[in-house]
């Protein structure tokens, strides 16, 4: 019965003609195919995947979940969702979902089933003894943006009072740090001013470094929706070195050679005071120069104007190649300083770079400089990769240099703070903060560090340079317990894996990138013996204590001993985290309460110091008197503004003068390429939850190299043949995309796929930013070469 | 009207033929998910794959959207030109895989996004009987 191509392409020719007349071949006699009577109840919740913070219903039918919707006239996604968003219920009870812990001794022998008293207790024998031999420098955890809030607080509580450990990571470290790290040297406090809603209010979009019709599909959305709204008034500027799906909006596209981002930008500034279109009165009242060094000093604006004397739109033009010319330059530059309202929306093309936080620094400049902050529609927003990297890492304490609400380790007075309102001796948290990511992962090659915990995300894979890290990571001196969901690359070298539950099958809050905290409760049992992970590191501490027989580790879980692992125990450890830690800080989310939370479907944005305000839903615009509590309270003055931020006690923004540099590694004559990475808008992260969903999988199977056109043709390939990317650290073999996205001398792989020959973090650098530790995901140099002709490849998921 | 009325008898014909020959290999899976579909919907289904060419395994991994490009040009421009396709809302997140195709997407697929348009829409009617297919910008 099957049809020719040529059939069917006369089919088809028939089909669309069909369409044409009015007649559609597949549609007869629908009107009584709705399906709805599938779900018996609709249950609320945020959705597991990217930074956005989707508001989602999962529909039940008999207490199992069968599909998601968005709910219409949500804060963040008004209603929609993307493929992700609408599918994840698919994998709540797929076949590879882990069920029983799984233990080996050694890394070379079969897993076998324990129950959950054995496995506890090896975790606790494991972690105990290596802080008797080798001190507790010798123990780290690495967790992830994907946790809940409460568990991450959990963990990092009982690793720095409890083992007094520093070395508390996550993956975070690898998207937002270098947005961290700008945020508080520019305005002196963590995390966007603004919000989503102010894309309603802009007149001109700067998206930079970001591919946000994939990688954050629902926000996109918004801003194409205003885009289409007001054609003409509203500008889209999309500066990448990459065309994207995120350019088919724009207005201009700046194509630039990677790395050379932070000229442009200084550029622009230059033309925004050539022209005088800066906001004199803006700086005069709120803004500071800084000339980094050691010491730091203050400088003036003459200094700066001197300072961007060397980036000229002519000379920077010329510095960034591409389709860059000095008119586009100052084009862009008039744009983004004379609408009535700028947004900037940036991601990992500036973050994952050596200079990220400078970058980062030189978009804020942009926005000072211009006055747009704090007004309706203007705001320097960085996006964010994941569903709780604001909330739970950057907010409660998930990286080795912060405590929960914003505190970094090393200032005695908040550490101290922190012990006090724990009840544990002051000392007992280390001064010293602990290994970052990179630094972790040398430290567990070294054999310096014995056992790690990593939860809820697969290092051997998304790790630059992987390979280099997962040769640590199979050491038999070193102990590695896993908590997941599904098998992955990472739980192939573990000791010890835990099955944990996944979203809808516990309680907890995700807070999203807009500073909003929004919770999820447990709808449905996981499956097998999975738990939650604040029962596990609960239970986990306890039989710790006994180990090392050490009190105060008894002390961090005490106030959760007995409780409901469903609803109770998850509320008290966010109530602890609120009521206590985030009290007075510029995270206070005393307001939110999960009592709170359960009236706010669309959640509370912090600062919420009261119940009255978070009911309202806390705060739209940080440091703007009228919206946001806490600017009234430290209003000293008229000015409309109040930057009260915690990092600068002079309650200033500080313009940075930050100088061009360059990437780690350029290329050259050996390695003529620019490699760069980055996502789809099927698949998340190292795909082992998107991978199992066949639709998903299906879209996008595995990765391929993209070419620029003129490159493939004067290299000899062609579209699907099998190409060799190198790179200084190895080598990987992917079918070729001729594609005019990449610029010349780029090509561009997504970094998702798990099969060796095209896992691209294999050949990535592991060079870092020396201000933020993040990562160069985004710049290598390579070269490329075909292998052979087309090859009939499989998609690939690790199988425990 | 009269182009119609030949069209539709065509189209009826063709559909009334390929359910006849339901024989095909790959067609077991297919069968199984038709489980949850109501009978016009099994025909819509079964016509319009039976009218695709059989595909390799291999094919099964090309977006739907790379042939159709091609194939059926019009329909592929009127979804690219659509704010499905600005916003890259795939072929398959209405449609399904090749397994699971629904020529008329039913109801929980344009639920996903638009949670209260489905819950107004007029009694007895579907979606698509009133917004263009592909295009959905107004009503029929």
């Amino acid at each position: 019965m099957a049809m020719t191509r040529r059939d069917f392409i006369k089919a088809s020719a028939a089909a669309s003609a069909a369409l044409l007349v009015g007649i559609n071949p597949g549609k007869a006699k629908t009107a009584q195919a709705a399906t709805t009577q599938d779900v018996d109840k609709w249950v609320r919740g945020v959705c597991r995947f990217c930074g956005v913070g989707c508001r989602v219903e999962l529909g039940l039918k008999d207490g199992r979940p069968v599909a998601l919707r968005g709910v219409s006239g949500s804060k963040t996604n008004l209603g929609f969702l993307c493929m992700k968003g609408m599918l994840f219920h698919r994998i709540m009870y797929h076949p590879d979902r882990l069920k029983k812990p799984l233990y080996r001794e050694r890394k070379d022998q079969p897993f076998k089933e324990i129950s959950w008293e054995e496995a506890l207790d090896i975790a606790a024998a494991k972690f105990a003894q290596a802080v008797k031999e080798h001190g507790p420098e010798s123990v780290a955890y690495y967790g992830s943006g994907q946790c809940l809030t409460e568990e991450t607080y959990i963990f990092q509580k009982v690793m720095r009072a409890g083992l007094r450990s520093n070395n508390v990571e996550g993956n975070p470290r690898l998207c937002m740090a270098s947005a961290v790290g700008g945020y508080l040297t520019s305005f002196g406090a963590d995390e966007p001013i603004g919000a989503y809603e102010d894309i309603e209010k802009a007149y001109c979009f700067f998206i930079i470094g970001s591919n946000m019709a994939e990688a954050h599909p629902v926000i996109f959305r918004r801003l194409m929706r205003r885009k289409l709204d007001k054609p003409q008034e509203v500008k889209v500027i999309n500066a990448d070195p990459r065309v994207s799906p995120t350019s088919r909006i724009a207005d201009m596209h700046l194509q630039f050679t990677p790395g050379t981002d932070l000229a442009l930008l200084n550029s622009m500034a230059y033309v925004i005071i050539e022209e005088k279109l800066y906001d004199e009165e803006f700086i005069k009242n709120y803004c500071k120069f800084k000339k980094p060094g050691k010491p730091v000093t203050d400088v003036g604006f003459e200094d700066y104007k001197a300072y961007l004397a060397d980036y000229t739109p002519e000379r920077t033009a010329s510095l960034c190649g591409g389709n860059i010319t000095a008119e586009n330059i100052r084009q862009a530059a008039r744009m983004f300083a004379t609408s009535r309202g700028t947004m900037s929306f940036w991601c990992m093309g500036i973050n994952q770079r050596i200079r990220g936080v400078w970058a980062n620094n030189l978009i804020h400049n942009l926005h000072m400089l211009t006055g747009q902050l704090c007004k309706p529609g203007a705001d320097s927003f960085s996006l964010t990769g994941q569903p709780n990297a604001c909330g739970g890492v950057r907010e409660g304490g998930g990286l080795c240099h912060i405590l929960p609400g914003h505190r970094p380790v090393k200032i005695d007075k908040l550490r101290h703070q922190v012990e006090d309102l724990w009840g544990v001796p002051r000392g007992r948290i280390p001064k010293k903060p602990g290994y970052h990511t990179v630094a972790m992962f040398s430290a567990v090659n070294e054999g310096k560090i014995k056992a790690i915990w990593i939860n809820c995300t697969s290092p051997a894979q998304s790790l630059p340079n992987c390979d280099k890290y997962r040769k640590g990571m199979a050491r038999e001196d070193v102990f590695m317990v896993v908590t997941e969901i599904f098998p992955t690359k990472t739980t192939e070298l573990a000791n010890l894996v835990l099955p944990t539950a996944f979203h809808f099958e516990k309680t907890g809050v995700y807070g999203c990138t807009e500073r909003r905290s929004q919770l999820t409760v447990k709808t449905v049992d996981a499956p097998g013996e999975a738990k939650p992970e604040v029962w596990i590191v609960r239970e986990w501490a306890l039989k710790l204590a006994e180990k090392l027989n050490d009190p105060v580790i008894k002390k961090c879980v005490e106030p959760f001993v007995g409780l409901d692992e469903d609803f109770d125990l998850p509320k008290a450890i966010w109530d602890e985290y609120t009521q206590k830690i985030t009290a007075g800080r510029d995270n206070d989310l005393r307001g939110a309460t999960y009592e709170v939370l359960m009236q706010m479907a669309d959640g509370v944005q912090w600062p919420a110091p009261t119940k009255e305000h978070a009911l309202k839903g806390g705060t739209y615009k940080k440091f703007v008197r009228g919206i946001d509590p806490l600017a009234d309270k430290h209003a000293k003055d008229d000015k409309p503004y109040v930057f009260y931020g915690p990092a600068h006690k002079d309650a200033k923004l500080y313009f940075w003068l930050r100088p061009y540099k360059g990437a780690a590694e350029e290329p050259d004559s050996e390695y003529p390429f620019f490699l760069s990475t980055g996502r789809i808008i099927d698949h998340w992260h190292t795909t082992s939850m998107t991978g199992r969903i066949p639709e998903l999988m299906r879209a996008n199977p595995y990765a391929y190299v993209e070419i620029n056109p003129k490159d493939a043709a004067r290299l000899g390939i062609k579209p699907g043949d099998m190409v060799e990317v190198t790179t200084r650290r190895g080598k990987c073999v992917l079918p070729a995309k001729i594609y005019v996205g990449p610029m010349e001398g780029m090509v561009f792989v997504y970094w998702h796929d798990m099969h060796e020959d095209r896992m691209i973090n294999r050949v990535t650098k592991d060079a870092f930013d020396p201000g933020s530790k993040e990562p160069e995901f985004k710049i290598c140099a390579c070269r490329i070469s075909r292998v052979s002709g087309p090859k009939q490849l499989r998609p690939f998921i690790v199988q425990m | 009207m009269m182009k119609k009325l030949v069209m539709w008898f065509f189209m009826f014909i063709l559909g009334a033929v390929l359910l006849a020959a339901c024989t095909t290999p790959g067609t077991k899976e297919v069968a199984v998910k038709q489980k949850e579909m109501v009978p016009e919907q099994k025909a819509a289904q079964k016509v319009a794959m039976l009218s695709h060419p059989a595909l390799s395994e291999q094919e099964k991994y090309i977006p739907c959207s790379e042939c159709h490009a091609r194939t059926t040009p019009e329909v592929y421009k009127e979804w690219a030109d659509s704010l499905h396709g600005m916003t890259n809302v795939k072929c398959f997140q209405c449609h399904g895989t090749f397994e699971t195709f629904q020529a008329s997407p039913d109801e929980l697929k344009c639920m996903a996004c638009h949670p209260k348009e489905t819950e107004h829409k007029p009694e007895g009617k579907h979606c698509v009987d009133c917004h263009l297919e592909h295009r959905f910008t107004a009503h029929k």
